[in-house]
């Protein structure tokens, strides 16, 4: 894992105001609001991960079992995370089939999803040590 | 008497006899077509007192290295997501017909309650299959606290495929008892299509992860 330094944390940042950018501007040039919801799919995606993970350790600290119930629970939260994922991505598709917004607030709404999670990602990925420890 | 600087004494370490010897095994024994044996490049410098000389052990079997290939847990890993995201997707194909079929429908025939019936009853298998503990499946080996709860589990585990093959057949059923013989044009047997492709999302979702949870134990 490379060192992250404040280049990364910049980059992020600018990662992550585009992101918010294209996705308040597939609202606003619209005048159609519903794509924020992107946002919000995007925001909550990483909870069931990280509730499972921290909720199948102190399992596994509680009770001194072999593994398969956390590992059950670390894949309920993997489930539900990939589910969030992809309605991220379903969800504007959706709107945009229904004829409730443009397509071109789809694809805006979409990238700019993309880049949000991408930015959460690759957060948690530089400062997991400095969490964990 | 002035003693001469003391140096200590150098043992030859393993990097300095036992690697030459792998190498030049491992030149001696090479394919002349070129497929030199390479695991791992390993670079192995001698101590100071002898001139200073590089061993490169290539131990690799082809030039090209080979992306790692991804673990079991990996695998297992990326299963899981990826189930997620097709249950995902299928949930949102049944959602966007609903959907479309409220705001943007210019025909008469709109999805009404029926055509929900299969995809809940295809969630609910899939609930039913994945809540199963899987080691009471396996067999009368694990018998706990006396009693055998095998049968129970086959039990619970049947009912859960019937639900899931039920909601499926019951998708084909809609789809062709109210779009397919009435004869509609496309946006309206879109409805029934999409059916059709969520039930069968939802089960690929099931079997993604009822292997990939099974993948660890092998």
């Amino acid at each position: 894992m490379p060192h992250a330094g404040l280049k990364t944390i910049i980059a992020l940042s600018f990662v992550l105001a585009i992101g918010f950018l294209l996705v308040i501007l597939s609202s606003a040039l619209y005048g159609q609001y519903s794509p924020l919801f992107v946002v919000a799919t995007y925001l909550v995606a990483p909870i069931p991960n990280a509730i499972c993970g921290r909720y199948a350790s102190s399992y596994n600290d509680d009770f001194m079992d072999s593994g398969s119930s956390a590992s059950s629970i670390l894949d309920l939260g993997r489930f539900l995370t990939g589910f969030l994922v992809l309605m991220g991505m379903a969800l504007p598709a959706v709107l945009a089939h229904a004829g409730i917004i443009q397509w071109g607030a789809m694809v805006m709404s979409i990238i700019g999803g993309l880049l949000i999670y991408g930015t959460i990602i690759a957060f948690t990925m530089f400062f997991q040590e400095e969490s964990d420890f | 008497m002035r003693r001469h600087r003391t140096q200590p004494l150098i043992l030859p370490s393993f990097s300095d006899i036992v690697l030459p010897a792998i190498n030049h095994l491992l030149y001696r024994t090479g394919t002349p077509g070129g497929i030199s044996l390479q695991l791992d490049r390993h670079i192995y410098r001698a101590s100071s007192s002898s001139p200073p000389f590089t061993i490169i052990m290539e131990s690799r079997l082809f030039r090209f290295p080979l992306p790692p290939l991804p673990s079991a847990q990996n695998l297992r890993v990326f299963g899981v997501y990826s189930s997620g995201g097709l249950f995902a997707l299928g949930i949102w194909f049944f959602l966007d017909a609903a959907i479309f079929s409220k705001y943007a429908n210019a025909g008469t025939v709109h999805v009404q309650f029926v055509d929900w019936i299969p995809s809940i009853c295809s969630v609910l298998g899939m609930i039913v299959i994945n809540s199963i503990e899987k080691a009471r499946l396996s067999a009368e080996s694990f018998s706990f606290s006396g009693s055998n709860d095998a049968w129970k589990a086959r039990l619970v585990l049947f009912l859960g495929f019937a639900l899931m093959a039920g909601g499926l057949a019951g998708s084909v059923c809609v789809l062709v008892l109210k779009y397919v013989v009435p004869e509609y044009p496309f946006p309206t047997l879109y409805f029934g299509i999409a059916n059709v492709v969520a039930n069968s999302l939802i089960m690929l979702s099931t079997v993604v992860l009822w292997v990939s949870q099974n993948f660890e134990d092998d």
